[in-house]
């Protein structure tokens, strides 16, 4: 099923390192046909600590759920949806982050401008905490929020606590 | 063979309990549950159905409490995992250790979605 992408609806566009143009928008449960065409396709061997769900009524579940509850961003390429970011509520002023990009996209710099969408998005909304959970061998996602400026807060062999004070990040001038 | 439980003051740990009680029911067994210390009184004040004893236990010593039980009454252990609000399920080096040194089956109870 497509999705019409109206243009008031993107918060802005850039080119990926192929070429390919990208646009971001806040997105809401419409584009819950969209998102699921994406992870419908999502490489099963990326999935981070049982999300996205592998089933497609969990998945469904799922989707829902954060699109009811959550901040959410996609970029998405014509009427594709290639990433996908979301902030769900935790405590007040702090939200838990999680971060799907497809595959047919990675490394070519959608995720870094979808999260750096997503955090400006936050600020702006005046929660003060990002955090997230991250499996210790996941290279690609530890240098993703390294660059963004997240910092490590709790780590054992298996999983990490990665987590981004949005006070302080605001006077550090990252690029 | 009584099935064995870790519990701790988490939602999801006390779903766990629920599970882990419905099923020594269903087996016809007794529980026991393995608790930090602070928690003890309050599991006690839970349970009102004889064959479930509770073992209170040194927040540090809890996971070599829990496998020493388990391999005194020979079943399985129940233990809870996290589930953050995006979906993600935590286990921890904690429950890790219990999954790699348990004398036998491990059920990992997950909090099913709140949606």
């Amino acid at each position: 099923m497509r999705v019409s992408l109206r243009e008031g609806t993107a918060l802005g566009r850039f080119a990926d390192q192929l070429g390919r143009e990208i646009t971001l928008h806040v997105c809401d449960l419409g584009w819950e046909e969209a998102l699921y065409e994406m992870y419908r396709t999502y490489d099963p061997s990326q999935q981070a600590q049982g999300i996205p769900p592998l089933h497609p009524l969990r998945l469904r579940e799922w989707l829902r759920s954060v699109l009811r509850e959550g901040i959410n961003l996609v970029g998405a390429c014509g009427s594709r949806v290639v990433g996908h970011a979301v902030l769900m509520p935790d405590r007040p002023g702090s939200y838990e982050l999680a971060i799907f990009v497809h595959q047919d996209f990675q490394g070519t710099g959608v995720g870094g401008r979808l999260l750096q969408a997503l955090i400006g998005h936050a600020r702006e909304r005046g929660s003060e905490q990002i955090w997230l959970s991250v499996e210790a061998w996941n290279r690609r996602a530890i240098r993703l929020y390294r660059r963004a400026g997240f910092r490590k807060v709790e780590g054992d062999q298996w999983e990490q606590i990665w987590e981004l004070r949005l006070a302080a990040a605001s006077h550090q001038g990252r690029p | 063979m009584r099935v064995v439980l870790w519990l701790e003051d988490t939602e999801a740990s006390w779903q766990a309990f629920q599970y882990a009680r419905d099923l020594a029911a269903l087996r016809g067994v007794g529980l026991v549950v393995v608790c930090p210390e602070g928690l003890a009184d309050r599991v006690r004040s839970e349970v009102t159905s004889a064959g479930v004893e509770v073992r209170a236990s040194p927040e540090a010593e809890v996971v070599v409490n829990l496998l020493r039980a388990a391999e005194e009454e020979g079943g399985e252990i129940v233990v809870a995992a996290r589930r953050t609000p995006t979906g993600k399920v935590v286990l921890g080096d904690r429950v890790t250790t219990v999954l790699l040194n348990a004398p036998g089956p491990v059920v990992v109870f997950k909090p099913p979605w709140k949606g």
